[in-house]
């Protein structure tokens, strides 16, 4: 007989618990079985676990048909994808050269190409080395050279692209991801003079290939052809002709006006004579200011009065004028007077960025070789400005909290899906109509990953003290927090040098003799370097060379400069090529940043700043979470720039000297092998690459790097072509991201993308010019300080009559003038102090702030 | 005369409705997108919270199920009924995230045996009752996981959501019991762990 327990469980799958109710037998076993009465109890409470209350979280929808109305952004696989439906569209069209005999192709094109030169694509990727030369001419000319040997149309049937460029497309925008359909398409209903496409989801298609039906093929003895926006004609808006194009398909590549002529011979010449013509572009006006360049991408604008006694920019500046203008913005001469010509003469943004020149004036700028190493501008902590900004708060609170209102903002890049990095290459400008300067961005985005447990580590902590009074809390802050930090499996050593005695903590860090090491370390005597204090943190983490990169870890705690800086960077660079990782904690304002910076660098380790005893707790926890943090390291990235294209300077960064690239090299062979090691990712590295080359150690969970690169683009055409190769902590392989810009000769005026590069300038340009008013300041030049300031108030002011973001831009001008008026109402320091906090504010993202996310990887970057 | 339709796709007022969003959205209608997310954006958000996604991904699956519907608009026989298509598109994209998830899994764990640092979070949820649920229905068959699903939080009809899983209409109803009887199990055991 069977067990009315195994007979309860096939009636309830069979028919459900009605059935076992239904069953007299079966009902009575479950009353008196403890097996089965709770099982139909958990049935009808299972029941009850799947709610349908759930409702999406908010925003998310709003998301979703923001991305869905978003630009698309093509992929390595669309990519992929595109080249190969290139491959076929020229099959098919040298096929259908051979079937109907030879005819007038300008040139073949993929159909990406074709989107892009029909301004659909401003932006997107497209292969430097695939774009033909007559492209770099640019969208409305026709190519000069044809890829294939196609007869070329007699020159008097070709329009004057040049004069008569044709309309610019819609804007990108209004595409997003409604791309074309290629199976079917309409007339536009709007104008009928023109023809356009336009596909079912009413997108224009400019660009194409025109199949005409058979019967019509056959009555009017005409093939496939191509056309493009060069051949746009004016028709007749009768029924008749859009019956005829009511038969087009588009599927990509380009012919000849002459063609479309022939093949629908209906449309009427004196209609199209009447047609409207279509604009000519912008002629090459002498760009008066460059700022106006920036956010106009091109046209020309003069800034205003400002009402403030401050006059509009020189349109007429001498070349050597502006060789000095810009002179005073290279790097090295940041700390000069922002105007060279003198009191009465207003900064604008022509003195600074100087974007937009025209041809002379461009010739006169100083070009740099873009090539070789650079110094890499991103390194993750917290910045030295903390302590400023505590101090401020302290003592000006009014002052602190309108400073506290000027920030930056994410970069306008989505975190990668699978990979551990994105890449996206930018710029300010949507066309190149004329030699335009202009701002190239290159953005870094790493993924958003969870850090999980940190792994164990061999720490060794240098305490660099001075003995100094009123460093002791934060000294005994950090060593409190070391010992409840300790973890199972961790080894932590304490050393300490400088002006006390040399003193070894105990490793287990117990509290009687960890006690005796804090009280010792106030007292002044004689101790070694801290060269010497990094040889020994070396020879105590020796060990296990496959350990993963960060487990070994050195954190120096310092008060005061290095008398050894020479000796302690060697140091630090012989651990970092041991895969030992160096941070530096700066208890003091005394501490220079640059020296400390180079440490940090070298170390390839953060730089961060206890401004208050209370933090050193999450300090210590973030420097002991960091190596879990990364998602990437070794990342190379090869910025090259086309030949057309001149570097002028690259903001916040350097070019290396032999030492210095020798020594990135070094630090990066040393993490290739050590990640091959440890985590089996082959070794690549080894060889230099062309161009512009930046080595950034790690890059961690959340962050972002943004480069920017003043350039000078002579001609539409490729413009840049970045590679980034990187050790892929999220995927355990070599990664390697490629994306080009390139530039079409006429575009749109700009979408939100190109603002935000030009954000992005602008913000930068503005850090500058509040860091230069603060040295002013310290220099106790208040009337250059004031000038500086109301320079860039009127900047501001005239950028955001310009911008789409114009409230920000007025909110800031506004700060800007508030801060102005106080400049002779509260002491010099504390002035000082203000200005470079927001100074900081303006180029880093502040971790405090709500809108960023709460992972822990979204830190500021420090100044570079 | 209207054509027949096919079996099992009679339409009712809301399967109208919901034709009519789509056919709107398939000629560019943009608001009519955006009515079809805000129709089905709950029942696919909890097809994937159902799915066991980890809450990082749960909003990258939800804008990909979508993008698909709208990529696949053009696929769509307007004789059918939409929520079982746009139900399918949703099920088969959880199911490769599912299958992808184990796959990277191995891989992961490969990872953690070297780099023990990074880990897979491990919540699903805040609530552990649903942390639970989330953890026995992604452990299910996958077509009694389906079943279940599709019958419980699509207000699909049993044979709407045979068509979809391609079985009987019997069948479904076999595996839904099936899965509950299993969740009903674990339940019992967690209830007297």
């Amino acid at each position: 007989m069977k067990d009315p327990c195994q007979q309860v469980e096939e009636v309830l799958v069979k028919s459900g618990i009605e059935a076992v109710s239904r069953s007299e037998d079966l009902r009575d076993h479950v009353r008196s079985c403890s097996t089965c009465q709770p099982l139909l109890n958990s049935w009808r409470e299972t029941g009850a676990l799947l709610p349908l209350d759930d409702t999406v979280p908010e925003n998310w929808n709003q998301r979703l048909l923001q991305r869905v109305a978003a630009p698309k952004t093509s992929s390595r696989n669309q990519r992929a994808a595109s080249a190969i439906a290139a491959t076929l569209v020229f099959a098919s069209i040298l096929g259908l050269v051979s079937q109907f005999g030879p005819r007038s192709f300008e040139a073949s094109r993929a159909p990406s190409s074709v989107d892009y030169f029909a301004g659909k694509k401003d932006q997107e990727a497209m292969p430097v080395a695939d774009a033909p030369e007559a492209e770099s001419a640019g969208y409305g000319v026709l190519a000069q050279k044809p890829l294939f040997n196609e007869a070329r149309a007699p020159a008097s049937e070709l329009p004057a692209m040049d004069a008569a460029p044709m309309p610019e497309p819609e804007p990108a925008l209004d595409q997003g991801l409604w791309e074309s359909d290629e199976s079917t398409s309409s007339t536009t209903e709007s104008n009928p003079f023109i023809i356009e496409e336009r596909t079912r989801e009413n997108v224009p298609q400019r660009s194409g290939r025109l199949r005409v039906d058979a019967d019509v093929a056959a009555d009017r003895s005409v093939g496939p052809a191509d056309f493009t926006s060069d051949d746009m004609l004016a028709m007749p808006a009768s029924s008749e002709s859009r019956a005829e194009l009511d038969r087009i398909d588009v599927t990509g590549a380009r012919i000849k006006r002459s063609d479309i002529e022939s093949a629908f011979p209906v449309f009427d010449p004196e209609r199209q004579q009447a047609a409207p013509k279509p604009a000519a572009p912008p002629p090459a006006e002498r760009v008066t200011d460059n700022y106006s360049g920036l956010f106009s991408h091109g046209s020309s604008r003069s800034i205003a009065n400002d009402g403030n006694g401050v006059g509009s920019a020189d349109l007429a500046k001498s070349t050597e004028g502006k060789k000095k203008a810009e002179a005073s913005l290279r790097r090295q001469d940041r700390g000069a007077n922002l105007n060279p010509d003198g009191p009465g003469q207003v900064l604008t943004y022509a003195d600074t960025a100087g974007v937009g020149s025209d041809e002379q004036d461009l010739e006169a700028l100083d070009y740099q070789s873009a090539t070789g190493y650079w110094a890499n501008p991103y390194i993750p902590g917290d910045p030295e400005i903390r302590l400023a900004q505590l101090q401020l708060e302290q003592d000006f609170p009014e002052v602190a909290a309108l400073v506290q209102q000027l920030e930056s903002r994410r970069q306008p890049v989505d975190p990668p899906v699978e990979e551990a990095l994105a890449l996206s290459v930018l710029a300010d400008a949507a066309a190149v109509p004329q030699p335009t300067r202009m701002h190239v961005q290159v953005n870094l985005r790493a993924a958003d990953q969870s850090a999980g447990r940190r792994p164990d580590v061999d720490l060794v902590t240098i305490v660099h003290s001075t003995a100094v009074a009123g460093h002791e809390r934060k000294i005994h802050a950090l060593l409190d927090a070391l010992r409840q930090q300790r973890q199972t499996g961790d080894a932590f050593t304490v050393i300490a040098s400088g002006q006390v005695d040399e003193m070894l903590a105990p490793g287990s860090l117990r509290f009687g003799p960890m006690e005796e090491f804090k009280q010792r370390i106030s007292v002044p005597g004689n101790g070694i370097s801290f060269s010497t204090a990094i040889d020994r943190a070396s020879e105590t983490l020796a060990g296990d060379e496959n350990q993963a990169l960060g487990s070994r870890h050195v954190i120096a705690v310092i008060d005061a400069d290095p008398d050894d800086q020479p000796a302690a960077e060697a140091a630090v660079h012989r651990l970092a090529r041991d895969g030992i990782t160096l941070s530096i904690v700066s208890l003091s304002q005394q501490v220079s940043v640059d020296s400390v910076r180079g440490l940090a660098l070298a170390g390839s380790g953060r730089y961060r700043t206890l401004a208050d005893a209370s933090k050193a707790e999450d300090i210590l926890e973030e420097e002991l979470a960091a190596s879990a943090r990364a998602v990437a390291r070794a990342v190379r990235l090869s910025i090259r720039l086309h030949d057309s294209v001149r570097l002028v300077d690259i903001p916040g960064s350097y070019p290396l000297d032999t030492l210095q690239s020798q020594r990135v090299r070094d630090n990066e062979q040393a993490v290739d092998q050590r990640v091959a090691r440890s985590m089996g990712i082959a070794a690549d590295r080894g060889e230099d690459e062309d161009g512009i080359q930046i080595v950034i150690p790690a890059i961690f969970s959340g962050d972002d790097v943004s480069i920017i690169l003043d350039v000078v683009a002579n001609q539409a055409g490729p413009v840049a072509d970045v590679t980034v190769r990187y050790k892929d902590l999220v995927q355990l392989t070599n990664g390697q991201t490629r994306a080009q810009l390139a530039l079409s000769r006429y575009g749109n005026d700009g979408g939100p993308l190109q603002d935000a590069v030009a954000r992005s300038a602008l913000t930068q340009e503005m850090a500058q010019a509040l860091s230069d008013a603060a040295r002013a300041v310290k220099s106790g030049d208040i009337d250059e300080a004031n000038r500086l300031l109301q320079a860039l108030q009127s900047l501001l002011s005239n950028a955001s009559s310009e911008h789409r973001d114009s409230a920000s831009l007025r909110r800031d001008a506004l700060l800007v003038s508030q801060l102005r008026d106080r400049l002779s109402s509260i002491p010099r320091q504390s002035m000082s102090q203000a200005l470079e906090v927001a100074a900081w504010r303006k180029r880093h993202r502040d971790p405090d702030s709500q809108s960023e996310s709460s992972l822990p990887g979204n830190r500021p970057r420090p100044t570079p | 005369m209207p054509a027949a339709e096919a079996p099992g796709t009679e339409a009712n007022v809301i399967d109208l409705d919901e034709r009519r969003l789509l056919i709107s959205h398939r000629q560019g209608d943009r608001l009519a997108f955006e009515q079809l997310v805000h129709r089905f954006g709950n029942l696919v958000y909890r097809l994937i919270l159902r799915f066991g996604i980890p809450e990082s991904d749960r909003e990258d699956l939800y804008q990909e199920i979508f993008l698909k519907i709208h990529h696949a608009r053009y696929e769509y026989q307007q004789d059918r009924p939409v929520r079982p298509w746009l139900v399918s598109i949703a099920l088969n994209t959880l199911r490769n995230v599912a299958r992808d998830k184990e796959r990277r899994k191995s891989l992961k764990e490969r990872f953690l045996h070297t780099q023990p640092h990074i880990q897979e979070e491990d919540s699903v949820d805040s609530s552990r009752r649903q942390q639970w649920l989330s953890r026995q229905i992604s452990a299910l068959p996958d077509l009694q996981r389906d079943a279940l699903l599709l019958m419980t939080q699509t207000e699909l009809t049993g044979r709407q959501v045979a068509d979809v899983l391609d079985v009987p209409e019997n069948t479904v109803k076999t595996l839904v019991r099936r899965a509950k009887l299993a969740l009903a199990k674990a339940w019992q055991e967690s209830q007297s762990s």
